[in-house]
């Protein structure tokens, strides 16, 4: 919002989008990330001995995995925090977080079938890691449908809330599933970081968590004003709703 | 040969994948934030 005051009379001018300095900031740093992991990803890094070229697929799937971790943990939080504190910004975090992390579930599912195919021979295993992503994926989808039934506000708030946290359960079912059953995904990468990944690859590989990071954080910054927009929309119809409907009630038949 | 360019083309394929998909949810939302905040009074738009 940009305020200006004339001699005379104040004039708000209000900028019509959810954009800020510090969202202008943060994409420019993600598109730059994002540029320096396509070339190092794409480009400067070189091949694995077994996987070949892609391994090259390890710069994306990666950092879109540690994202989802990250937003669906952010809704858990946020669920824990309108079930204690009531405040209609946890709901609304914690609803922007899951969408994006809807988004980077999906991802991390269609990146590491184009990965498994030309390493395993296969898009899809019914292997522990792959089950409870998708798994994952589609609690988090009924979390979402969960928030778009209609009903009191406290009510829904309640039932996201109840079904974040439930669905959050199979968050390190899914990291520590290739420790827990025997599975064809390989362990952990980040743990395993030193022992595998040459100099350049690993510094790729933090780069793209890094800006994969900046842009999940951009989009939940966006989301997240999208909704409040859509929050304030709905009480302030409501709200005119009431009004008419009092006005009608006081007027002689 | 024949393995590398089939490599190649799933490497590519998930880099769209991801950047396409990122891209148009990003501007989706973008969009979306355009029509609705012109639609909320100032004093509501805490948090823009």
């Amino acid at each position: 919002m940009i305020e200006s005051v004339g001699q005379s009379e104040r004039v708000t001018v209000v900028a019509e989008h959810t954009g800020s300095p510090f969202t202008r900031v943060l994409g420019g740093v993600a598109l730059a990330g994002l540029a320096l992991v396509a070339y190092l990803g794409l480009v400067a890094t070189p091949r694995e001995v077994i996987m070949g070229d892609a391994v090259r697929i390890l710069y994306v799937h990666v950092p879109v995995a540690i994202g989802m971790y990250v937003a669906f943990s952010v809704t858990a939080l946020g669920s824990v925090l309108w079930l204690w504190r009531r405040s209609v910004f946890w709901d609304v975090a914690a609803g922007a977080s899951a969408e994006v992390g809807v988004l980077y579930t999906g991802l991390t599912l269609v990146t590491g079938m184009l990965w498994g195919r030309p390493t395993w021979g296969v898009y899809w295993v019914w292997d522990a890691r792959l089950t409870s992503t998708a798994l994952l994926f589609l609690m988090f989808v009924g979390y979402l449908a969960v928030r778009g039934i209609p009903a009191e506000r406290s009510v829904r708030n309640r039932r996201a809330a109840v079904v974040g946290l439930v669905a959050f359960v199979d968050v390190p079912v899914v990291h520590y599933s290739v420790d827990w059953w025997r599975s064809l995904h390989q362990p952990a990468t980040i743990s395993k970081i030193d022992a595998e990944l040459d100099g350049l690859m690993l510094f790729t590989l933090v780069v793209g968590i890094a800006t994969f990071a900046a842009i999940y954080l951009w989009l939940v910054v966006h989301r997240f004003r999208v909704a409040w927009l859509e929050e304030q929309l709905d009480a302030h119809e409501l709200a005119e709703a009431v009004a008419e409907r009092r006005a009608e009630a006081q007027v002689p038949a | 040969m024949i393995v590398a360019l089939e490599s190649a083309e799933f490497v590519l394929t998930a880099w769209a994948v991801v950047l396409g998909s990122i891209g148009l949810y990003g501007a989706r939302v973008v969009r979306r934030g355009r029509r609705l905040s012109g639609r909320v009074a100032p004093e509501r738009r805490r948090f823009l």
